[in-house]
């Protein structure tokens, strides 16, 4: 009896000790090949944040969530209006060109809040019951994050729009280019302020980052809440390492 | 045991967090790939009663080939219908630029009265909307190709950060009128002009810093012996007509010293003369030859040819001659070191059967083939350093080629007779 | 028998995690020794020179002794003398040659002054070619005075690959055009 005890302990002993090994083996094992791939980590840098997913930074703040899907809803609802263009002449605003009425930017505004509260209403009850669901933990909204920032999501909403604009600018003369810029978006989801705040002085670079915001701004929606944001970025060409 | 298994968790959540650690606080926008823009040039527009639809075309034309050169555009000549008030009062539809896909539109207007041409041309943003270049140009109608290449350059340093060459010209040797003597013409090959009718081998042109004056080496009087000549005059000095060999003079960036290859004192070594001619200071001292000086753009360094170890290679020194080091290491011949005008590279003709344009940065790495094409000799940058001219042989005569510093778009550039070799740019003005 | 396999085990597992944690410093560490290569070879080692070059030529011989045949009948003609490839020292036949010149310097043209002409092949650059031809010329004069011709009675230029004796673009017409021509100038 003493002996068979004895015996099945070390069985015991030794199947979790092979078990722990060979995990341990297996994990270091990932954690090795992720290091032998920093492509894959270069592409991941960016937070894109999934808006069906994650909520805001502040949950109890705001309705980020469905005010994101139905800025997608917009987006493909004005696109036929316009014609058959290409995606960047789309949503031309008013100044100059004279087809578009200038009221129409207004009009788009109005329309946009409105069927931003209204699908707000619809899905955020969902959508939170959902998200409690899947994430039990603390952590939500942006990494790094404080849960003070004005709408987490909207940065990544506008990382979005600004990555694909830059998809449509990118030009560049030097090795490995890069500008930071801080921009200031008024409540109505107008540019107030584009500052490079560093760059590397390739100004064929420059002038496609502000080629994109340009082209950003003709389609983005404004500010959660209709406050003032403010927000960073770093462009540079994808795949160019700094040093 | 648990202890271990511990410590190889707590390594391997060391590690986890080291791989992920100094990511961005920024939020990173990339985008793949680097388009060109692109560009539309609607051929100018008559503003008074002469209209000469050909002087427009030629505009176009010029500046289309200027621009694809560039390297930064893909631009096309692209015909639309007249603004009604001119180009200054008319407002410019910019939709179905944007539509087609254009970045930037250029469009111009010109006023021929007699032999007095005037030009205006306007760069237009579709994207924002808005003008960005603006240059109005007087002149007569021969001038027409030199407005083109000017707005050109202006449009680079508005759009680039730099002016671009296609205002220089090329300087070059040619066969043409039977010996070889030097002549000028546009980057691109139009206004040929022959400079030296001396009868005599005429080779080596170096153009001075401001652009006024040339030095070359000319056996008008029997010796190859070094010549300036101040481009507005005809009139040959003697700068340097020393025994032996007086050859490969190069104007230092501050345009007071002459670098040139003397023989002297037995061998061709390198020395540095002023301006006038005098004073000739050695910098080289071997049993070999030492030749073809070519400045860093600082005026600290000279790269040059030297057969001291054997074969001619490519060397750097000080200024003064000290600090020499060897920059090629390959087993062929190497001639013709170009430093260029950002200071970062050189580019140099290396032969091992054939010629080919290298270039190669200056601490000895990164030694890139240019060219294969052919044979093709003695690289020199364009001032911007965007472009290289060389001679190339590629069946037929000789001839003054352009290419990207990349060694992209190579094009055949002279449309002189005979044989064409020793090109080199005349600086920005 | 578990044992070991416990212990083969924890090695491979120690094996992987070292393999795991080194990876990234063997990343870093590829890109650095570049640098350290490039001392550079001063100007001293002189004995390198002695490579041979690419190409040497033995037929030239023959065409030496004619010319010299033929133009030892005029009483005022002197011997080309040809070179190696890249090279302006005197071969066995050049020095031959170089002797009856100087033999012919000496006694029946022994007032006249000469020009001795410098030249080389198309391979190499314009002007490297022209200090080749400085160094040929140069390489003659030397021995000529050194035979006993006054130096003040020889001058010298090079023209490089500028004046070819013979147009072409193989070796036949190469090994014509490296050469030292002699002129009788007074």
């Amino acid at each position: 009896m003493h002996a068979l005890h004895r015996r099945s302990d070390t069985w015991l002993g030794v199947t979790l000790l092979l078990s722990a090994t060979v995990h341990v083996a297996a994990f270091v094992c990932m954690l090795w090949l992720q290091q032998l791939n920093p492509a894959l980590d270069q592409l991941q840098t960016t937070y894109y944040v999934d808006v069906v997913n994650l909520p805001v930074v502040a949950p109890q703040a705001g309705n980020p969530l469905p005010e994101a899907n139905a800025t997608v809803e917009e987006a493909v609802a004005t696109a036929p209006q316009a014609g058959p263009q290409k995606p960047p002449a789309t949503p031309l605003p008013a100044s100059g060109g004279g087809k578009v009425p200038p009221s129409e930017d207004h009009g788009f505004q109005e329309r946009m809040a409105k069927l931003t509260a209204k699908a707000a209403e619809q899905r955020q009850a969902a959508a939170l019951e959902s998200l409690r669901a899947k994430i039990s933990g603390g952590k939500t909204g942006m990494p790094g994050a404080t849960g003070s920032q004005s709408g987490s999501d909207y940065t990544a909403y506008l990382h979005s729009r600004l990555k694909d604009a830059f998809r449509e600018t990118i030009s560049y003369q030097s090795a490995a280019p890069f500008a930071v810029v801080r921009l200031t978006i008024d409540g109505d989801g107008r540019i107030l302020l584009t500052r490079f705040e560093r760059s590397s002085g390739d100004k064929l670079f420059e002038s496609a980052v502000q080629r994109a915001i340009t082209l950003a701004e003709q389609r983005i929606v404004p500010p959660p809440g209709r406050t003032t944001y403010e927000g960073t970025f770093v462009f540079k060409p994808q795949g160019v390492t700094q040093q | 045991m648990k202890r271990i298994i511990r410590l190889l968790f707590g390594l391997a959540l060391l590690c986890s967090l080291t791989g992920t650690a100094g990511s961005a606080t920024y939020i990173e926008v990339t985008a793949p790939g680097n388009r060109l823009l692109r560009l539309a040039i609607v051929p100018a527009q008559p503003l008074g009663a002469t209209i000469k639809p050909e002087l427009a075309n030629e505009m176009a034309e010029a500046q289309v080939f200027d621009l694809t050169m560039s390297g930064l555009f893909t631009a096309e000549r692209r015909d639309a219908a007249p603004l009604p008030q001119g180009l200054g009062l008319s407002v410019i539809d910019y939709i179905p630029w944007l539509s087609a896909g254009y970045d930037l539109l250029i469009r111009g207007e010109y006023e021929l009265r007699g032999d007095e041409l005037t030009v205006e041309f306007r760069l237009f943003d579709v994207l924002s909307k808005r003008p960005l270049l603006i240059k109005r140009y007087l002149g007569s109608r021969t001038d027409l190709r030199r407005f083109s290449h000017s707005f050109v350059d202006e449009l680079l340093a508005t759009l680039a950060g730099e002016r671009g060459p296609f205002s220089s010209r090329i300087l070059f040797v040619s066969t043409q009128s039977g010996n070889k003597e030097i002549f000028a013409m546009d980057w691109d090959g139009h206004h040929l002009q022959q400079i030296t009718k001396s009868g005599a081998i005429t080779i080596s042109p170096d153009v001075s810093p401001d652009g006024r004056e040339i030095i070359f080496t000319s056996y008008k009087r029997g010796n190859p012996d070094l010549y300036k000549r101040a481009l507005s005059s005809s009139v040959d000095v003697p700068l340097s007509t020393r025994p032996g060999v007086n050859i490969t003079g190069a104007w230092s960036p501050d345009g007071t010293k002459i670098a040139l290859g003397l023989s002297k004192d037995g061998n061709t070594e390198l020395y540095l003369i002023n301006r006038d001619g005098s004073a000739p200071e050695r910098l080289t001292v071997t049993q070999a030859a030492n030749l073809s000086p070519s400045w860093s753009p600082d005026g600290s360094k000279i790269a040059f040819v030297s057969d001291r170890l054997g074969r001619p290679h490519i060397f750097i020194m000080d200024a003064n001659g000290g600090n020499v080091r060897r920059l090629t290491t390959n087993a062929g011949n190497n001639f013709n070191p170009a430093w260029s005008p950002k200071g970062d590279k050189i580019a140099y003709t290396h032969q091992s059967g054939g010629f080919q344009i290298f270039v190669i940065n200056t601490d000895g790495s990164g030694d890139t083939q240019l060219t294969s094409e052919g044979s093709n000799e003695r690289p020199r940058w364009s001032p911007d350093g965007r472009l290289i001219a060389f001679s190339s042989k590629r069946g037929g005569n000789e001839a003054i080629y352009v290419m990207r510093a990349d060694g992209s778009g190579q094009t055949k550039v002279s449309r002189s007779g005979g044989n064409s070799t020793h090109p080199v740019w005349t600086p920005h003005h | 028998m578990r044992k070991e396999f416990k212990g083969l085990m924890v090695l491979m597992s120690l094996v992987a995690l070292m393999a795991a944690g080194c990876a990234k410093e063997e990343v870093i560490k590829k890109d650095e020794p570049v640098v350290q290569q490039q001392t550079v070879k001063q100007a001293e080692p002189v004995a390198q020179v002695a490579a041979p070059p690419v190409q040497t030529v033995a037929p030239v011989v023959a065409p030496v002794q004619e010319q010299v045949a033929a133009k030892a009948s005029e009483a005022v003609s002197l011997a080309t003398v040809y070179f190696d490839f890249d090279k302006s020292d005197l071969r066995q036949d050049a020095r031959d040659a170089l002797s009856q010149n100087a033999e012919a310097l000496l006694k029946k043209i022994a007032g006249v002054n000469i020009r001795i002409e410098g030249h080389a092949d198309e391979r190499g650059s314009d002007e490297y070619n022209m200090a080749l031809g400085d160094r040929r010329a140069k390489s003659a004069a030397k021995y000529l005075t050194n035979l006993g011709v006054k130096a003040d009675r020889i001058s010298t230029v090079s023209y490089g690959e500028e004046k070819p004796a013979v147009q072409g673009n193989d070796e036949s017409a190469w090994s014509k055009n490296r050469r030292a021509e002699f002129l009788i100038v007074q």
